[in-house]
């Protein structure tokens, strides 16, 4: 798992590429455990992401929470196959998901 | 119908018997008519005699007359003194008419004895009487003497005694004189001069109006006894030809109506046999036959309905019989044998067993509540809703619950059904099953005794619409064996009605229950049948075998990478390794393989993470593929846990509502076909499948 993190104004912009599974997950969740993310306007490129488990999904829902009312969260460039996942679990309709 | 045996009876006997009635009523009635009329004729032969009789007695008195008249003139005797016609005296003893003397012996006065005449004219005979004087007879006596007063006595005067005298003959009948004495005339029967006549009696008066004697005139009993026999002898013939005529005008008459008879009768013959006349009965006539005949066709109609409907009603139970499925399954995966045997008519029991899909066997049982041809459609319709459901591929409780609804739709006969189905998953042996108040199969697994497969039982079928129905499970290894059975067969009875029972029926499969499902079920039911000892069975008996024999997908063509890995999450990408590595091998599409790499990583780490807490311990991962379907199976030794049974997360609540768990489990189902969890011998089995 490749996590590549800028700062353009605003937008907090991650870059990730490889497989988002239980094993790579927490290195995520470390990179999103700071308090401050909570304002940010964050935008997670997906475009590198073949693959997503639950526990990438758990880390997605539980940022989007945290992001709720003070900031915001966009996933774009999302590959088919994850989108596929994210509809299974519902999660396209509580997150901003672009293909 | 066709069993109705032939009426033997004997078709002549009313016919003789009318004709013997007629004959004897014919030969009383000649009996009493001959009798009656015999005696009339005898009194009119006898009235017919008296008259002529009477016209003799004139003919005497004229010939008398006559007589007297010619002696005078012949005689020339004019100085004796003439007696006026029919004056009659005695005188001295004898007797005169006039001044002659009867019976004096004289030729001159012979032919006064004018009554021999008579035979030859009329056939009568006649005598003449004259009564004794008041003083004995001194003339022409016999010499005898002794006269009495009041006698007749017979004027013979041709008769002579042994010396020569003329004789005044003989006494007339003392009964008739007495009559004579009295009333001066006597009509009858007679004895005169020692012979048995008919006879008429005039009397012979002097100029005094004295009666002095009687004139006899008679005829032989024998002519009047001849004349009536010969007129009753005629009548007796005349009698016999008019009641024969009227017997053969009568037996004519019953021979006709006893042929009328005749036809009604085979006519109905024929009916009793099944055979219906394609015409109507016709006897020709308008009379009481007439309403026989109406009467029978009336019936034959009815009866030609009844047989139609009993008719239609036997092709019901015939298409009820083929809705059982009775092409039984033989094959390597599993056997299936059933049969019902219905105890009267239509009955209401079933069974079922098909296919859901490729890998899930139906078997189904079930009892409708009555009799008849409303158990019977009921039975139909509660058939063809749970096939229908169960091959929607709905979960076994799921078609109860919508077959139930359906069926208490507008069921106002309070008709309910009792049913028993599961659900087995060839490939895993998982047994799904769902009870609406049947009585439970009876199982055997692994090779141990049958036992009954008790689970809380639903409410019946068809009862109450709202009720949801409980599903249990159960996995079942290759050579356990399911028996559904109806409360037929443990309510069989015998002739003391005592039931054939729960433990005969467990004793029975302990013993054959190994055998061929075939084999098992007539084997059961000929215990039934030697149990029952003949005694009529008031229940349908129904019942079905299953034998599990082989894991689909298990033999053959499915070849098993199977490895073990510890169970913690550091062993996750060695697991996903082999997984990888084993499904790439079996040119698995990139995008299911990549499908099945996120169950085996969401399975193994939960497994990791809940199986062993506090401990170690190994987890299993076989997978195989075959016909386009992949197939994963975890092992592990760990607590028991049914990730089948874990709550979903409700995807469709809103952001702050959204649990972070559960997600894993949620994600393996959705991407399987199939998840299947079972504990088997302190073991975790989780089977997955994924068609591709």
């Amino acid at each position: 798992m490749e996590i590549r993190k800028e700062t353009d104004g605003t937008v907090l912009r991650f870059t990730l590429s490889g497989r988002l599974d239980t094993l790579s997950a927490p290195e995520l969740e470390k990179e999103l455990n700071d308090p401050l993310i909570r304002t940010q306007e964050l935008v997670f490129d997906m475009a590198g992401v073949d693959y997503i488990s639950s526990a990438g999904l758990r880390i997605f829902l539980c940022t989007q929470k945290a992001v709720s009312g003070s900031g915001s969260m966009k996933l774009i460039r999302v590959n088919p196959d994850v989108k596929e996942i994210f509809d299974i679990t519902g999660f396209s309709g509580i997150m901003d998901i672009e293909q | 119908m066709k069993n109705a045996k032939k009426i033997k009876i004997n078709v002549h006997s009313l016919r003789s018997r009318i004709r013997i009635v007629i004959l004897l009523l014919s030969v009383l009635l000649i009996a009493t008519v001959e009798i009656t009329m015999t005696r009339s004729i005898r009194n009119m032969a006898e009235q017919a005699m008296l008259s002529r009789m009477e016209g003799d007695i004139n003919y005497i008195k004229d010939l008398i007359w006559q007589a007297d008249h010619d002696r005078k003139t012949y005689s020339g005797n004019q100085d004796k003194p003439v007696a006026e016609d029919g004056d009659w005296s005695i005188q001295d003893g004898a007797l005169f008419y006039g001044t002659i003397l009867i019976g004096d012996g004289t030729e001159e006065n012979a032919y006064l004895e004018p009554f021999q005449l008579m035979k030859g004219r009329t056939g009568s005979f006649s005598y003449t009487f004259v009564r004794c004087p008041d003083e004995g007879l001194t003339w022409a006596g016999d010499g005898k003497g002794g006269y009495q007063q009041g006698h007749y006595l017979r004027v013979a005067g041709s008769t002579l005694d042994s010396e020569g005298n003329t004789i005044i003959g003989t006494y007339i009948d003392k009964k008739v004189a007495d009559i004579i004495e009295a009333t001066g005339i006597y009509c009858g029967y007679a004895n005169v001069v020692g012979e048995q006549v008919f006879c008429m009696y005039s009397p012979l008066t002097d100029q005094n109006g004295n009666r002095v004697g009687v004139i006899v005139v008679g005829r032989s009993v024998e002519v009047i006894e001849a004349q009536t026999r010969k007129t009753a002898g005629l009548l007796f013939w005349l009698i016999v030809v008019s009641v024969l005529l009227v017997d053969i005008v009568l037996n004519a008459f019953a021979t006709r109506w006893i042929a009328k008879l005749d036809i009604a009768n085979h006519y109905l013959m024929d009916i009793s046999t099944g055979a219906f006349p394609r015409k109507p009965l016709d006897l020709h006539t308008r009379d009481e036959l007439y309403v026989t005949a109406q009467c029978i066709n009336e019936m034959t109609d009815a009866l030609k309905e009844k047989e139609r409907i009993s008719g239609e009603l036997e092709a019901a139970a015939n298409i009820q019989r083929y809705m059982l499925p009775r092409e039984f399954a033989e094959n390597e995966a599993f056997g299936v044998n059933a049969f019902m045997y219905p105890a009267k008519e239509v009955g209401g029991d079933f069974y079922d067993f098909f296919m859901t899909d490729e890998d899930h066997l139906a078997v189904v049982i079930a009892d409708v509540s009555g009799k008849g041809v409303p158990a019977a459609m009921f039975m139909a319709i509660a058939k063809m809703l749970i096939k229908n459901h169960a091959q929607m591929g709905l979960k076994p409780c799921e078609v109860f619950n919508r077959a139930n609804a359906l069926l208490c739709e507008g069921n106002e006969t309070s008709i309910f059904v009792t049913a028993w189905m599961g659900v087995l998953d060839l490939r895993s042996g998982k047994l799904t099953y769902v009870n609406a108040g049947h009585n439970p199969p009876l199982i055997r697994l692994k090779d141990g005794g049958f036992d009954w497969l008790k689970s809380k039982p639903g409410m019946v079928l068809a009862a109450f619409d709202t009720v949801k129905y409980e599903q249990n499970e159960l996995i079942m290894s290759p050579g356990d064996r399911l028996f559904l059975y109806t409360d037929g067969v443990t309510e069989a009875m015998d002739a003391e009605n005592s039931l054939y029972g729960s433990k005969r029926l467990k004793d029975h499969l302990d013993v054959h229950g190994a055998e061929a499902p075939a084999q098992v079920l007539n084997g059961l039911k000929a215990d039934i049948d030697s149990f029952a000892g003949g005694q009529e069975q008031f229940d349908d008996i129904t019942m079905l075998m299953l034998d599990y024999r082989e894991k689909a997908g298990e033999g053959g063509n499915c070849e098993t990478a199977e490895r073990d890995f510890p169970a913690a999450e550091a062993a996750l990408q060695d697991a996903i390794g082999f997984a990888e590595e084993t499904l790439a091998a079996r040119q698995i599409p990139a995008r299911i393989l990549s499908r099945m790499l996120m169950a085996v990583e969401e399975i193994f780490t939960n497994i990791a993470k809940f199986a062993y807490p506090g401990g170690e311990g190994t987890v299993s991962l076989g997978i195989c593929t075959e016909d386009k379907t992949v197939r994963m199976r975890f092992t592990d030794q760990g607590v028991p846990f049914d990730p089948t049974q874990a709550e979903d997360p409700d995807i469709d609540l809103p952001l702050e509502q959204r649990e972070t768990g559960g997600l894993g489990i949620y994600l393996v189902k959705e991407i399987m076909d199939e998840v299947t969890y079972s504990r088997e011998n302190g073991r975790n089995i989780l089977q997955m499948t994924r068609k591709y």
